[in-house]
C-alpha cells in the first residue's frame, strides 16, 4: 500500500484515478492546485506523486522542479495532455520518472507506478538473473532453462530480459515497445506479440510450465510457476 | 555551410569589370596620344633636315662646290654624338663629304622622306636632296623618337599591372566586407530553414541597400515566427482542449463498462466504442506529431545513425513478423552506407511505417525487401502496388486509395514518412516495381 498524492484539477480525472487507486488498495490524496500541492509534498510524506502538468497555482513543470529542489526524490509520474517529443524531455529533465500522456488507461498507469514503486536500489553488478529453471548470463547473454542451452535473437534476448528485470511484474505492451525497441509509435503491426510468441516457442514450448503470462489487454509478465 | 570565394563574390566581379573598362579606356586614349607624339616628331625632324638643307643650299648658291664640301664637314665635325648622318656626293655618287661611307647606301638611294637603317639598332630619319650637281644625304636619328615611345609604353605596361594590382586589393576588400554581410545573411536563411525561426539578421540598422533589404528580411521573419508561435500555441491549445474531454470520454466509458457489466449485456459494443476512441486518439495523436516532426524543433536532438546496424534491427524485428503474415522480407545492403546525421528513433519508424505498409496493403507470400545502398534506402515489395496517378495523392494527408478503407489505419502513415524524410532533408520517390512498390528515401550525401 503506498500514499499517493494526485495533483489534477479535472474532477473527472482524479476522481476516476482515485476510485482506480484505491481500489488497488492505495491511499490517494487529490488537490486540485498547484501551490496546495507544493504546500502538501514538501510537508507531508507520499510515497508516489501524479501530476497533470497543466494546472492553476503553479504549472506542473514548476512545480516538480520545486519539489526536486527542495531535495524530495519521491519517484514521479507526469499525467499530461501536452504529448510531444519536446515535453517529454522537458518533463524527465525537471525530474518526473516517467511520462504518460493523455488518456491513459487505469492498468497503463498501474503498471508504471508499479514499475517505479517498487523499483530495486540498483543493483551492484548483477552477472546473471535466475527465474525458477531458467537463467541468463548478463555477460556473455547465454540463456539456458533446465540446463538446456537456447538461442535467441538480440531482440528476443532484450525482451526476455526486460521481463526477467520487472521481477513478476505486469509490463504493458508500449513499456515494452519502449523498453525493447525505443518505440515512441504504436506499430501497426503485432510487433511485440510476433516476438513473444517467437520468445515462448523458445523458452517455454519445449518446457512443462509456461514463464511468460499474458496479462488480458494490459501486458505481459514473467515468473516461474507456483 | 556554402560559401561564396572572395573572387566569386559579386562585388569582387564588379571591381574588376570596372578595372576591365578603365584600363581599356586608358590604353586607347594613350595609345591615340602616342600616335599624336610620334607625328609630331617627325614634323619637328623633317623641319629641321629642311632648315638645314636650306642653309647648305645657300652656301652652295654664294661659295659653290667647294664652300659646301666645307660647310658640310663642318657641320658633320659639330654633330659630336653622331646624332645626324651626312653624306655629300658628286652627280657620280663619288663621296665629297659626311660621316657616312657611300657603300652603305641602297642602290635607290635617292628615296625621300623615309627611314634611312644604317644598321638594325639605328634608324634615321632621312631625306635626300639636290644642291647643283651634288646629292646631299640628311638624317636624324630616329631613335630618340622610338625610344621615348617605347619607355612611354613601358610605363604603361607597368602603371596597367599596378592599377591592376590594386583593383584586386580593393575588390578583394570590398568583397570581403560584402561577403561578411552575405554570409551572415546565409547563415541567418540556414538556421530559419533549420526551424530556428528566431534568428534575425544583425547589420539590419545600417542604412545603405543591404542594410535596408536585411531590415526587411527581418520584418518578414518577425512575421513569420509570429505566424509559427500561433500555430504552435493552437497545437498545444487543442492537445489539451481535445485530450481533456477524450480522457473523460474513455473514463466515462469505463465506468460505463463496470456498471453493465453486471448483466453481461452489451460486451461488444462497449469494444467498439473503445476501439473507434481509440482510432479518434490515434489520429489525433499522428496530426500532432507530424506537426511536431514538421516543426524541425527535433534537429536539437539529432546525431549521428549507423544505417547498417539501425537497417539490421529493424530486419530482425519485421522478419518474424512478416513471417507471421505469410509473407517474406530479405535484407540488402550493397555498399556500407556511412552515417546519417538524424534521429535514430525517427528513422526507424520512417522505415518500420514502410514495411508495415507493405505488409498491410500486400497479400499472403509477398516478398518484400528492405534495400539499403549508398546513401539510399528502399522498400520494395511485388505485391499489387499503386496506380501511377495516386503517387502523389498518398502522400496527401489522411488520403487512402480505396481498396485500404477497411484495413486499419490512420491514413496518415506516408505522411509521418513524408515528414520524417523531410526533417532529413531527404528525397522520397515512388517507383513501379513491376509489379509491385518500390518506395526509396534518399539521404544528403
Amino acid at each position: 500500500m503506498m500514499h499517493i498524492l494526485v495533483i489534477e484539477d479535472d474532477q473527472t480525472q482524479s476522481a476516476y484515478l482515485k476510485k482506480g487507486l484505491t481500489e488497488l488498495g492505495h491511499q490517494v490524496s487529490v488537490a486540485e492546485d498547484g501551490k496546495v500541492g507544493l504546500v502538501w509534498a514538501l510537508n507531508e510524506t507520499f510515497d508516489f506523486f501524479i501530476i497533470d502538468r497543466m494546472i492553476p497555482g503553479i504549472d506542473g513543470l514548476s512545480l516538480l522542479k520545486s519539489i526536486r529542489a527542495a531535495g524530495v526524490s519521491t519517484p514521479v509520474i507526469f499525467l499530461t495532455a501536452l504529448g510531444s517529443v519536446d515535453n517529454r524531455v522537458e518533463g524527465l529533465r525537471a525530474g518526473s520518472d516517467d511520462y504518460m500522456t493523455k488518456p491513459f488507461s487505469m492498468e497503463e498507469l498501474a503498471a508504471r507506478i508499479d514499475a517505479l514503486a517498487r523499483r530495486p536500489a540498483i543493483a551492484a553488478v548483477e552477472s546473471s538473473l535466475v527465474v525458477g529453471d531458467l537463467k541468463i548470463d548478463l555477460l556473455s547473454r547465454v540463456v539456458t532453462r533446465a540446463g538446456t542451452l537456447i538461442d535467441l535473437q538480440p531482440k528476443e534476448y532484450a525482451l526476455l530480459e526486460a521481463l526477467i528485470r520487472a521481477d513478476g511484474r505486469v509490463l504493458t505492451r508500449s513499456m515494452l515497445l519502449e523498453k525493447v525497441w525505443g518505440f515512441q509509435f504504436d506499430p501497426m503491426t503485432s510487433v511485440l506479440e510476433t516476438h513473444i510468441s517467437r520468445l515462448r516457442a523458445k523458452i517455454d514450448k519445449p518446457f512443462e510450465s509456461p514463464l511468460i503470462h499474458t496479462v488480458r489487454q494490459v501486458g505481459y509478465r514473467l515468473h516461474a510457476s507456483h | 555551410m556554402p560559401r561564396t570565394k572572395w573572387y566569386l563574390s559579386t562585388p569582387f566581379r564588379i571591381a574588376l569589370l570596372a578595372e576591365a573598362i578603365f584600363v581599356t579606356a586608358f590604353l586607347v586614349i594613350f595609345g591615340l596620344l602616342v600616335i599624336e607624339m610620334e607625328n609630331e616628331f617627325f614634323d619637328q625632324q623633317e623641319l629641321a633636315l629642311n632648315n638645314e638643307y636650306r642653309f647648305l643650299n645657300d652656301v652652295y648658291v654664294q661659295g659653290g662646290v667647294w664652300a659646301t664640301v666645307a660647310a658640310v664637314e663642318r657641320n658633320t665635325r659639330a654633330n659630336v654624338k653622331g646624332r645626324k648622318i651626312y653624306l655629300l656626293t658628286d652627280s657620280t655618287g663619288q663621296k665629297l663629304a659626311g660621316n657616312i661611307d657611300d657603300s652603305v647606301l641602297p642602290s635607290q638611294w635617292t628615296l625621300t622622306d623615309s627611314l634611312f637603317e644604317l644598321d638594325a639598332d639605328e634608324r634615321y630619319h632621312s631625306a635626300a636632296y639636290t644642291i647643283g650637281t651634288m646629292h646631299l644625304l640628311l638624317g636624324v636619328n630616329g631613335f630618340e623618337v622610338s625610344e621615348i615611345i617605347a619607355r612611354a609604353m613601358v610605363t604603361l605596361i607597368w602603371s596597367g599591372l599596378a592599377v591592376l594590382m590594386l583593383s584586386i586589393l580593393a575588390g578583394k576588400i570590398i568583397a570581403s566586407r560584402m561577403n561578411r554581410r552575405l554570409n551572415h545573411v546565409t547563415d541567418v536563411l540556414a538556421h530559419i530553414a533549420a526551424g530556428e525561426f528566431s534568428a534575425r539578421i544583425e547589420f539590419a540598422n545600417m542604412s545603405d541597400d543591404i542594410g535596408l533589404m536585411a531590415s526587411q528580411i527581418n520584418r518578414a521573419l518577425a512575421t513569420l515566427e509570429t505566424h509559427i508561435d500561433g500555430v504552435k500555441q493552437v497545437s498545444a491549445d487543442i492537445a489539451h482542449d481535445l485530450r481533456t474531454p477524450l480522457t473523460r470520454l474513455y473514463i466515462l466509458i469505463a465506468s460505463l463498462e463496470e456498471r453493465s457489466q453486471a448483466d453481461g449485456h452489451g460486451q461488444d459494443i462497449f469494444d467498439q466504442i473503445t476501439v473507434q476512441t481509440q482510432q479518434i486518439n490515434a489520429i489525433f495523436d499522428a496530426l500532432l506529431r507530424i506537426t511536431e516532426i514538421e516543426s524541425g524543433t527535433l534537429k536539437d536532438t539529432f546525431t549521428s545513425v549507423p544505417m547498417q546496424a539501425l537497417c539490421d534491427e529493424i530486419f530482425e524485428t519485421y522478419q518474424a513478423v512478416c513471417q507471421d503474415h505469410g509473407q517474406s522480407l530479405t535484407f540488402e545492403s550493397a555498399v556500407p552506407i556511412n552515417s546519417i546525421h538524424g534521429s535514430h528513433a525517427l528513422i526507424f519508424q520512417m522505415i518500420a511505417n514502410l514495411i508495415e505498409n507493405a505488409v498491410q496493403h500486400c497479400p499472403i507470400d509477398t516478398h518484400i525487401r528492405l534495400v539499403l545502398a549508398g546513401n539510399q534506402i528502399s522498400v520494395i515489395d511485388d505485391g499489387p502496388g499503386i496506380p501511377i496517378a495516386e503517387y502523389d495523392k498518398v502522400f496527401q494527408r489522411l488520403y487512402r486509395l480505396d481498396r485500404s478503407r477497411n484495413t486499419p489505419g490512420t491514413g496518415l502513415g506516408l505522411n509521418f514518412v513524408q515528414a520524417i524524410a523531410a526533417a532529413h532533408g531527404a528525397h522520397i520517390s515512388l517507383d513501379d516495381a513491376a509489379p509491385g512498390l518500390k518506395v526509396t528515401i534518399t539521404f544528403p550525401k
